[in-house]
């Protein structure tokens, strides 16, 4: 029988809604997460993050006083980051494709739009979890690499890997 | 008498491409979860929509919360004049917001577009808000409650379906044709 388990994967919730909270530990749980911390905004998830070593955060996006992409822009640039390659999934009842963009450009790996289901919420984890994004530093960007389709390129590839 | 260099001009100056640097970060991520070459088990995910069913009756009672803050911050709006309500509209927003993200969720679909369209609503009409926006505010608050007190599940089906259309037609009448979606 195939299996997927987040057993050993320790996991930030950041989002100001406790009901949402508890929809998103309630389905962790089932999936055999048994390591989960809770923060109520951007600046919580931050001081979480200093005793709590995340493998991938779901973060909401609207919360006060931090909101979730400035906190995915301070774990990704920020000298005091505890760690700037973590994977952030970004779940927002916001679609507008604008937002959806600015949100990749603060460095999330992936967005999930609200309401959520299980499926969704597994598959997006399991594509995080299992293959991992290479980052990529530009003097513009520091950040999972956004390129999510291998398309030719017309010129030649200025990017190369040390 | 124009001195400049043609030669020399600003505009034939090529700025030489900025490079990028590839880093491929350092995890374990791999090892940590476990999933086997065959996909998912489908009886995990069943357990896993099985919980968020289970929260079905929390859920009733977190949006019956929602909704009485709503219907309390309606009540203030409609004492206002205009941009007095601005700050009443944020927080209702807020509320709606949440509705809007939490619906789906627990097969309360209609709840979901419904406050999709409030949302819609609401940020179209925030930065010059009158008293002819009030009633559509609360056509959509009163659609929200009737949903939850009738239990409509789902996309509410045929009721559903004219609801939308009522809400859409509301809103048109009063500010025009609006991007619903």
């Amino acid at each position: 029988m195939s299996d997927f388990s987040l057993q050993s994967t320790r996991v930030l919730i950041v989002d100001d809604n406790p009901h949402f909270r508890r929809l998103l530990v309630s389905v962790l749980s089932s999936m055999g997460c048994r390591m989960i911390e809770e923060a109520t905004d951007g600046a919580d998830g931050l001081k979480s993050l200093t005793h709590f070593p995340a493998d991938v955060a779901l973060v909401d996006w609207r919360m006060a006083p931090m909101d979730g992409l400035d906190f995915t822009r301070f774990v990704r640039t920020s000298p005091d980051s505890p760690n700037r390659y973590l994977p952030i999934l970004m779940l927002s009842g916001y679609t507008e494709l604008r937002l959806v963009l600015d949100a990749r450009d603060a460095g999330v790996h992936e967005f999930i739009a609200k309401p959520i289901s299980a499926k969704i919420l597994q598959s997006r984890l399991q594509a995080t979890l299992q293959s991992p994004r290479q980052f990529v530093r530009s003097p513009a960007y520091f950040g999972p690499d956004r390129r999510r389709r291998q398309v030719p390129l017309k010129g030649p590839e200025r990017r190369k890997a040390p | 008498m124009d001195t400049q260099d043609p030669v020399a001009s600003p505009a034939t100056i090529i700025t030489p491409p900025v490079k990028a640097e590839v880093i491929t970060p350092p995890t374990n991520l791999r090892d940590k979860v476990s999933i086997s070459a065959n996909g998912v088990n489908p009886e995990m995910l069943e357990k896993a929509e099985q919980v968020i069913a289970s929260l079905s009756p929390s859920y009733l009672t977190w949006v019956e919360d929602d909704l009485r803050r709503a219907q309390a911050l309606l009540e203030k709006i409609e004492t206002c004049s205009g941009d007095d309500a601005k700050p009443l509209l944020t927080e209702l927003f807020t509320i709606v917001h949440d509705i809007k993200g939490q619906g789906g969720s627990f097969n309360y679909v209609l709840m979901t577009v419904v406050g999709k369209y409030l949302c819609r609503f609401i940020e179209a009409v925030q930065d010059a808000p009158r008293p002819s926006h009030w009633p559509v505010l609360r056509v959509h608050v009163d659609s929200l409650r009737l949903i939850i007190s009738e239990r409509m599940e789902g996309d509410g089906g045929a009721t559903g379906d004219r609801m939308l259309r009522g809400l859409a037609a509301a809103i048109t009448k009063t500010i025009g044709q609006i991007d619903l979606n």
